[in-house]
Formats: structure tokens, sequence, C-alpha cells
């Protein structure tokens, strides 16, 4: 099976450290790419769509309090795209708010996922993200 | 010498008694005393003295010698001499042997109070020009600006209160971000810990649970500022709540083998995520406090105005003369490196519980366990 691709936009260059380290723990061939703001994460995904050539990635992960483009515009811009609506979309974030996971569960989320304090939990919840599409459980 | 003959002595302090200063001649005459106290405050001027303060025993009254019947008007008197110099004037008066309407027009006549050792600004206090066969509009509408004042004042302290709770929510919103990232950090850095050798083994094992406990502080206080606000109303099972709950609770439960039952439950209007709140502190400290195995058991006995949730234990219990106070914010009943905690998780529980208009209370044997009851109206 092809290497499992995930792109992760969050404006902490450490949590995006810390997650591709996750990842790579669980299945050291996934694809991880990173990306610190909402608008450079939807312009490499329409890029992608405009090439045509390559497979958007398997799962997009992105969190809500972002500056710039936050993650609810983004999730809205990517679920009115047809080419990109069917790409899996986890919230990883640490807003607790009942309001923002619903509000992002409804617009077509597929996870809401608050951001753990534990490296462990960290990798946890790659290994389950991992196996929601198809990869290393 | 005690301090007062000195400063008896020295002309600081003067005693004088009542007799002299009230009823000279037998009769009260306010204008005598009033003028007294002129001399007192000019005199007291003179020797460089900065001001006079009094206090006047106001016993006499009680007998109500002849001449009484001008107190009131004396007090008046009294408080524009208070205003035109420096003086501070104290009438004590015995509330348990004065007349109640006599009191109630004294009272109206001081614009501060000194209860016990508690002193008050006197809201009933009416400035002299009120006072009397005044214009009774003015009366009036003085009452109104009063009652406008007082509105003011409250709405300014709820907004000053607001700021404050946004304030501690910010704050610990925003001390959350950097304490995962050192959280985090050490955890990798733990990933390490044969070539940090067995001081420096120490050092990060010290760090990682100073920021465990800080971590777990930031959340609490996090979780008792959420429960500040208003509560939503949603039709909830309440059985999914407690299972929430469990789930949160998950690594406690596994680590202390802990059997938690859970009676089936109905559904409730209530704020989902605040209720969760409740049943994961109360739940989360039968666990704490256990005795042995912790046994939990979650119940619910409903009525026609109300459901009264139960979380009982089979846990260390509390003592009675504990019992009081365990809903306090901060109050913890036991030593830190007994059983780790902040004492916030049961006032936050309180909190939520009464903006429910719900109630919450314990009933508890040392030794034996404790029963939490939630009263959830319907």
């Amino acid at each position: 099976m092809p290497a499992l691709e995930i792109l992760h936009v969050d404006d902490n260059p450490e949590d995006l450290e810390l997650t591709e380290l996750a990842f790579g723990q669980v299945d050291a061939s996934t694809r991880y790419i990173a990306k610190d703001n909402g608008t450079t994460g939807l312009a490499f995904l329409e890029q992608l769509a405009q090439q045509r050539t390559l497979p958007p990635p398997h799962l997009f992960i992105f969190d809500i309090n972002m500056p710039g483009m936050n993650g609810l515009e983004l999730l809205k811009r990517v679920k009115a795209d047809p080419r990109l609506r069917d790409i899996p979309v986890v919230i990883l974030t640490t807003s607790n708010q009942p309001a923002d996971r619903e509000q992002t569960l409804v617009i077509g989320a597929s996870r809401y996922v608050i951001k753990p304090s534990r490296f462990d939990d960290l990798v946890a919840i790659a290994r389950d993200l991992l196996a929601s599409i198809g990869g290393a459980a | 010498m005690s301090p007062s003959k000195d400063e008896i002595a020295s002309g600081r302090l003067r005693l004088l008694d009542p007799d002299t200063v009230y009823l000279s001649t037998g009769t009260f005459h306010p204008e005598e005393t009033l003028a007294m106290l002129r001399d007192l405050i000019k005199s007291a001027s003179a020797a460089g003295y900065s001001g006079v303060r009094t206090a006047g025993d106001m016993s006499w009254i009680i007998h109500g010698p002849p001449g009484s019947e001008h107190v009131l008007a004396y007090e008046s008197q009294v408080n524009e001499l208070l205003c035109e110099h420096p003086f501070v004037g104290m009438c004590q008066y015995d509330l348990s042997r004065c007349r109640a309407g006599f009191m109630r027009d004294v009272l109206r006549a001081h614009p501060i109070a000194v209860l016990g050792d508690k002193v008050c600004a006197n809201p009933y206090y009416e400035p002299p020009h009120l006072r009397g066969d005044g214009d009774e509009s003015r009366h009036l509408q003085w009452m109104v600006s009063n009652l406008e004042n007082s509105r003011a004042t409250e709405l300014g302290l709820q907004e000053l209160n607001r700021e404050l709770e946004s304030m501690t929510y910010a704050a610990s919103h925003d001390l959350q971000e950097p304490v995962r990232m050192v959280r985090m950090h050490l955890d990798l850095l733990a990933r390490e810990a044969d070539s940090l050798g067995e001081r420096g083994g120490r050092y990060l094992d010290q760090a990682r649970r100073s920021a465990d406990r800080l971590g777990n502080l930031v959340d609490s206080i996090l979780d008792a500022t959420s429960a500040q606000r208003e509560p939503r109303s949603e039709q909830v099972q309440l059985g999914e709540v407690v299972s929430a709950a469990l789930v949160d609770l998950a690594g406690a439960i596994d680590e202390s083998a802990a059997v938690v039952s859970v009676a089936p439950l109905p559904a409730v209007r209530c704020d989902r995520d605040q209720i969760v709140r409740v049943f994961r502190n109360l739940i989360g400290n039968a666990i704490k406090f256990r005795r042995g195995v912790p046994e939990i058991t979650v119940d619910c006995l409903s009525t026609a105005d109300r459901h009264l949730i139960t979380v009982r234990d089979t846990g260390i219990g509390i003592p009675q003369e504990w019992l009081p106070q365990v809903f306090g914010m901060f109050k913890r009943l036991h030593a830190r490196d007994a059983y780790p905690g902040h004492g916030i998780g049961l006032a936050t529980c309180r909190r939520i519980v009464e903006s429910h208009h719900g109630r919450i209370w314990v009933e508890s044997r040392e030794g034996e366990g404790s029963t939490f009851f939630v009263a959830l109206p319907r």
C-alpha cells in the first residue's frame, strides 16, 4: 500500500514538529506536509487539484484559532470546493468550546480532537487517525 | 503610665462627664452643647492640633431628661459642624435600650454607621435639608437619585466582576498552550533519560511532576471559569453525560481498577459540557479518595419536580466537621502530597449546579464513604 500523506496546518511550529514526530513513530513511511497558515495550506491543496497529476492528501488536519484565515473559514472553503470536499478533515485544537465542536462537525469536519498534553496521547491520536484512513494500526 | 494617661496629661485626650456636656443645667439645650464643641475645636486648633475627634456616649437619653426631644435637631446641627470643621464625631447609642422609632430617626441623621466592628455607609441617612417638614418633591427626588446611584454601583460591580472573570479565563487559556508544550517536550526528554544520568533523571522527574501539577491547575481554573458562563439549555441523556465523564477518567479508572455502576438515567434539560464537568469531578474525587478498590454507584431518583442524582462511593469519607467546607473554593482537606488537587473541583460543581437552579450536597461517614447528591429541576 502506498505511503499515506497528511497535510497539517497550524500556526504553532512546535505543534507541527511534535505531530510529525508522533505520526513518524506510528508509521515511518507517512508523508507529512506542514503549513503554518490557512492561506498557504489552501493554496497547496488548490495547486494539487489544478495539476490533477498528484492525488490529494489522505487527511487534512488543522487548528481553529489561527491568525489570518482561521480554521472555520478554511473548513468552509475546503468543503465548498468540489475538488477538495472529500478529503477527510480533522480539527486538532485546544478549543474545548462546544460551539467550535458543533460548528465544525456541522460544516463537515470528520473528527474534532483536543490537543493533548502528553506526547504518548499524541502518538495514540496519530495511530487512531492513520487507522481511520486505512493505514498502520 | 498607660498611654491614655500620657494622652490625658498632654491634653491630647479629654474625658468629659456626659452630664457636663449634655445636661449642665439639668436640661438638654442643643445650643449649649454645640457651643462647647465649637470652643473645643477652636482651642484644639489654637493648640496646634490638626482636628478633633469625639465619641459621645448617648446613654443619658434613655432616661428622657428634659430637653431630650431636641436630640434629633441637635444631631443635624452636629452634622453641619462636621462639614465645616476638621471634626469627626461618633455618637454611641445602645440599640437594645432605645426606642425603635427614636433609633430609626437617629439612624436617618447619621451618614455613617458603626455596627459592632463594621463601619458602613448608611443608605438611610437623610441630609439635614431634607429632614423635618422639607419639600416632599425634593425628598422624593433625593430618594430616586439614591436608588439610581445604588443601581449604578451594582452595575459597575457586575461589570468589574465580568471583566475579572474574563481576565481569569483569558489568562488560564493562554497559559494552557505553553504548559502543554513544556509537558510534551519533557515527555520527549524522558525518552532520552538514559543519557541524562541518575541526577539528570531525578531533575527531569521533578520537572515533569511540577509541569503536571501546573497543567492540572491551569485546567481546573479554566474549568472553573468556564462554569461561570450562562448554562445552555439542551435536552441531554444523562447516561451519555456520565459515559463522557468516564471516558475522560479512563486513565484513573484503569489505574485504580475502579468499578463504576451506572443505573439507567433520565434525559435532562441542561448544559451538557458543564454537567459532564460535574460528574467528572464527582467520580474523579470518588476514585481519588478511595479506600482499596473504588466502588462507585451513580443512581437517580426522579420525582414530579426534580431529578435527584446520587454518586455514592466506598472511599475514605469526609469527617463531619469538614462537611460544611467541601464546596468552598480552594478548600483542601488533605495535605498536597497525600492527595493531589487544588480545591477547585467541588466549588466548580456547586457553581454549575446552582446556575442550573439545582442544589448539590454531600452526606458522608469517615472511613465508610460519601454520597454526593445533585438535584436538578425537571
